[in-house]
């Protein structure tokens, strides 16, 4: 291809007779004008030129323009706002137009390695799944290949199948694996398969919304904002935010020119707890504590303010994954309820009626979260309505396994984010006259229909309320009478849930958020925001100087230790009292949380001693082992109970399915009638 | 199983339970008598009674007799009175020693009867085979007398040890305070046994009746059961009916669309006739609608291999296109006209007295993924790539309830 200057083209062959010629990197406008003939050796054989399609592509220079990214562990959304008003989620509607030959949407056949000329239901949704496709037909495109290496011949290498109407059924399959290779789990840089495919997802995606703001609205970017989870650690942060801007510079190079490349306004202060808060743009005030909980694929991020000040900022690794890791078990365990379960999968993702779902495709990565949440991105909300309602009113069964965990899951959830509102209400000392307002975003409350709970606000409140009943029977052991009088206060005045309406809204909300939160409300001292301890480590031992008790209430992390160790430059393995009766949580506050599983007695733990004796292990060992360690700095003891030990990676120490058999709601041979 | 336990642990229980009070009772009782038994051993070591009973056996018989036989010598009197002494004690030590836990007044009375007996058998009664009558007047006198005197000592000593008993009440009631808390116990015990006797009975018969309400519900499930398949046998089973129903609807749609196509080739004949005459050309004979169909219908198929393009531009009148429905594993029609497949089919004749085919819509690959993408469930391809599709042989289908499903996968070229 030859542009309107006379430039020819990048030749890139993506497939054994497949090409790809690409007109970038330049300052003027280099719309494609002929077409270079070249023979079979590779000699140019003459020039085909183009009628002029283009007309006039000139930007608004105007508009000050900015895109905020929420690239989530699910799903990814795009949001973008001129001149500082009100933001928007960006929808692609870009589609390809032929400058010769024949269009292959003309049987709406959908094919990864092209431009979509239909888009998937993401152009009513506004977000779609964190899936990338690679393929396999270049042998150097692996997961050897470095962020830094990537060249413009891989980003037509690649593709999202999430952006094309109608493949879902086709990755499914498994369809698309003969030519190419999925990536999932792009966020999470666990072990260290991650890269190259999260800078390529990046950049792609990066490239649509680049070719979507210019061609459809006139626009170039000017300021971007990318959303982190606070559960990022430091180094995790740090690596993201350096690849991100390296792509934005790659992919400005390739659409505005050298001249833009480097001018690149990052902001990289926003974490996703606080774009959710900002996107309600609720109005703070000082009788209401407003707690925000997020919950997405890989992270549940929550946010406590009052005032319009922030006191809490957090994020848990507990959230849509972490379904998925009980839920795939219903797959290969004889489950109580395991057929039902599957079978409401078969119903939701793809209308059958007494149809279970299978897992068929044989590529390891392509899991059931994946699974899921490729089909639920091509479902409308009409379907999800009707299908969830179907699912709601036949019900999960009896001693239905997936859900107990379910229900556990959310509970645990709400109780985690209620713990650390009640720390704030006592630590600064909050008697609030309306309570607590609950904010639930993100698309992992959608799920809640395996828990039997409908999306209804009403029926999360009273679960809110009896939640915080028993947190404040557990903390009245572990507080002043003065302490007291704050808890006793706080209730659950209100509870909105984002999605019950509009199941869209739950997602995009971070995105548009984000594009709000450096405009409304500065970013502040991350010390003032970190999380409370939430469970009271007496007479702690740390660095060598005198012991200290570290309540619930009081904050964890570096700032909270060198005030509380003066003259402590260096943490140190630390190491506190535990009681001599390990056979029971070493404090109250840690039966609340499986005091919740009990289905017969919600006041009452019935966890076997013999699991307590390892959790308290397992949290002994966290706080004597902070030396070095700058991630145990930044998460709580009680995150690291509720993310790590509960919820452990490991399958072997699943504590909640010991819970789940005390209960009756495991495998059907373990119950006694 | 949990009941089962329950009940042997209630009834084991009941079991030690009962039987210990059986224990304590008895093991109370046989305290009870031998102690009693003991503190009577103690009160009649000295037989004040029996001793008295010898003194009056003895002044009869110094008193004149009434009827004439023989008579009453020294030596039977002092018999008796021997008898009364042996059971005093042959010395004052032994009836201290005798009657050490007697009152004293007893025990002097005991004495002082003791020495007159001893003095009346030592001193005044020496010759044992005189005649008591014949005895001087004056000593038998004095041994009445003195007889008398022991009697009534003894008689007295009997009285103290009497009086002795009915003072001693809450001594003897202080020790037999434990056989009165053992009664006590006893009911206790046996009323707690009653209770869990009830206790037992209630469980037992509440087992028992959930064993035959469980009997209960299977008799009744299975004669609801039973009746149940009675009514259903009965009745006429819609179902198939319904099924029939739904697939002669199918069918009626599939005629439509037939029908349709019919409607849209006669009005492309017509259409053509039309522009034929306008342009000022030899008009062929206009076909009737009847002459189309037989044309139609006599027409010979293509032979395999055939390019995709001229074969469906061949069978066009005949072709309906079709779409997976992934979660049955068929393919059914597609009247949104959005699909990959198209199924070659007349529609009047039945189905299964024709090949049903299922041809790839599209004539030509632009790369090769359309093949591995949307055709090679359904069919091979040695070498796909971009270029013309020749249908080699055509997958056939077969007609099953709510669609077609592949029978024969089909074979293409890429050319």
């Amino acid at each position: 291809m030859v542009d309107q200057n006379g430039r020819l083209g990048k030749l890139i062959e993506v497939e054994e007779e497949e090409y790809v010629s690409i007109l970038y990197g330049a300052v003027v406008p280099n719309q494609p004008r002929a077409l270079v003939l070249l023979d079979s050796n590779d000699r140019e054989r003459g020039v085909l030129f183009l009628a002029d399609f283009g007309g006039d592509q000139t930007p608004n220079h105007d508009l000050d323009t900015k895109l905020a990214v929420d690239f989530g562990t699910s799903n990814t959304s795009l949001a973008y706002s001129f001149n500082d008003g009100q933001p928007e989620t960006l929808r692609f509607q870009l589609t390809p137009r032929p400058i010769w030959g024949k269009r292959r949407d003309v049987q709406h056949l959908e094919l990864p390695g092209f431009f979509p000329y239909e888009w998937s239901a993401t152009t009513t949704k506004g977000f779609y799944p964190t899936i990338l496709l690679s393929r396999r037909s270049d042998a150097r495109l692996t997961d050897d290949l470095e962020p830094e290496e990537i060249s413009l011949d891989h980003l037509f290498k690649v593709d999202i199948p999430g952006l094309h109407k109608d493949l879902e059924q086709r990755l499914y399959e498994g369809r698309l694996n003969t030519t190419w290779k999925p990536h999932a789990n792009l966020k999470w840089d666990l072990e260290g398969r991650t890269e190259p495919w999260r800078t390529l997802f990046l950049e792609l995606t990066l490239l649509y919304a680049h070719a979507d703001l210019f061609f459809n609205k006139g626009a170039m970017v000017d300021h971007y904002v990318f959303t982190f989870p606070l559960a990022f650690r430091k180094d995790d942060r740090e690596s993201y935010h350096t690849k991100v801007k390296n792509a934005l510079k790659q992919m400005r190079y390739y659409c505005y020119g050298a001249s833009l490349m480097s001018h690149v306004n990052y902001d990289d202060k926003v974490d996703e707890s606080t774009a959710i808060a900002e996107s309600i743009g609720a109005i703070g005030n000082k009788s209401t504590m407003e707690l925000f909980i997020d919950v997405g694929g890989g992270t549940c991020d929550i946010a406590v303010s009052h005032d319009r000040r922030f006191l809490v900022l957090d994020s848990i690794r507990v959230a849509g994954k972490t379904f998925f890791q009980f839920a795939k078990k219903n797959f290969s365990d004889d489950l109580e309820g395991s057929v039902h379960f599957r079978k409401h999968l078969g119903k939701l993702l793809q209308g059958a009626n007494d149809g279970e779902l299978k897992l068929i495709n044989p590529d390891p990565s392509f899991s059931l979260d994946i699974i899921y949440s490729v089909g639920i991105s091509g479902l409308d909300d009409q379907h999800f309505r009707e299908r969830e309602a179907a699912i709601l009113r036949k019900g999960m069964g009896a001693y239905s396994y997936q859900r107990y965990r379910t229900r556990l899951l959310f509970r645990h959830i709400i109780t985690y984010s209620l713990l650390q509102a009640c720390a704030a209400a006592v630590d600064h000392r909050l008697k609030l006259p309306n309570g607590i307002n609950l904010i639930l975003g993100g698309n992992g409350w959608g799920l809640m229909l395996f828990a039997e709970f409908p999306r209804v606000s009403i029926r999360l409140r009273d679960e809110a309320q009896s939640i915080l009943k028993t947190l404040k029977t557990q903390l009245a052991q572990h507080t002043t009478d003065e302490e007291r009088e704050y808890l006793d206060a706080l209730k659950i005045s209100n509870l909105v849930l984002l999605n019950e309406d509009n199941l869209s809204k739950a997602k995009t909300n971070v995105a548009l958020g984000a594009l709000n939160a450096d405009r409304v409300r500065a970013v502040g001292d991350r010390s003032l925001t970190m999380p409370y301890t939430g469970v009271t480590l007496e007479e702690l031992q740390l660095s060598g100087a005198n012991a200290q008790t570290i309540r619930w209430c009081e904050r964890w992390g570096s700032a909270s230790f060198k005030e509380k160790f003066p003259g402590v430059e260096q943490v140190e393995d630390g190491s506190f009292n535990m009681p001599d009766d390990l056979e029971k949580p070493f404090s109250g506050v840690l039966s609340a949380f499986t005091s919740i599983g009990n289905v017969r007695n919600q006041d009452q733990d019935n966890m076997p001693p013999t699991v307590w004796t390892n959790i308290n292990g397992r949290i002994t060992e966290f706080v004597s082992t902070l030396r070095g360690n700058v991630e145990r700095l930044e998460v709580s003891p009680i995150n690291h109970f509720l993310s790590e030990v509960l919820y452990s990676k490991k399958a072997a120490s699943d504590y909640l399915d010991t819970l789940a058999e005390v209960n009756g709601n495991y495998k059907s041979n373990s119950r006694e009638d | 199983m949990t009941t089962r336990r329950i009940l042997g642990c209630v009834l084991l229980a009941a079991v030690c339970l009962m039987t210990g009070c059986e224990w304590i009772g008895f093991g109370s009782n046989t305290s009870q008598n031998t102690k009693s038994a003991k503190s009577a051993q103690s009160v009649a070591e000295i037989d004040f009674g029996g001793a008295e009973n010898d003194v009056q056996a003895a002044i009869e018989k110094m008193k004149p007799p009434i009827r004439a036989g023989e008579p009453i010598t020294v030596g039977q009197v002092k018999t008796d009175i021997g008898h009364a002494i042996e059971k005093l004690g042959n010395t004052e030590n032994q009836i201290d020693q005798a009657c050490a836990s007697c009152p004293w007044e007893a025990r002097v009375k005991a004495k002082e009867a003791f020495r007159l007996l001893n003095e009346l058998d030592k001193t005044k009664l020496t010759n044992n085979s005189q005649e008591v009558t014949k005895l001087d007047a004056a000593l038998k006198t004095e041994v009445q007398g003195k007889l008398d005197q022991a009697g009534q000592h003894l008689r007295d000593a009997a009285a103290s040890m009497k009086s002795k008993s009915s003072d001693g009440q809450p001594a003897k009631s202080d020790s037999a305070a434990e056989p009165s808390f053992l009664d006590a116990l006893i009911p206790a015990a046996k009323i707690i046994g009653a209770v869990l006797l009830l206790v037992l009975l209630a469980i037992g018969l509440m087992y028992l009746w959930q064993h035959s309400w469980k009997s209960v519900e299977i008799n009744v499930a299975r004669m609801v059961t039973a009746h149940s398949a009675a009514a259903r046998d009965g009745q006429p089973d819609y179902t198939q009916k319904i099924t029939s129903l739904s697939s002669a609807q199918k069918e009626m749609s599939n005629s439509l669309a037939d029908l349709h196509t019919e409607i849209r080739s006669l009005a492309r004949l017509v259409r053509e006739s039309m522009s034929d005459r306008n342009d000022g050309r030899r008009h062929p004979t206009i076909p009737s609608y009847q002459n189309t169909v037989e044309e139609f219908s006599s027409k010979a198929e293509p032979e395999f291999p055939v390019s995709a393009f001229d074969y469906l531009g061949k069978m066009d009148r005949f072709a309906n296109v079709v779409r997976p429905d992934f979660q049955n594993g068929i393919l059914v029609n597609a009247p949104d006209g959005k699909g990959e497949l198209m199924l070659i089919r007349d529609s009047r004749l039945p189905d299964e007295t024709q090949p049903l085919f299922v041809v790839p819509r599209t004539t030509q690959f632009q790369t090769k993924q359309d093949f591995y993408t949307y055709y090679e469930k359904y069919y091979d391809c040695v070498r796909p790539s971009a270029g013309d599709v020749w249908i080699i042989d055509p997958a056939v289908v077969e007609k099953v309830s709510g669609g077609w499903q592949l029978r024969e996968k089909g074979v293409l070229e890429v050319r």
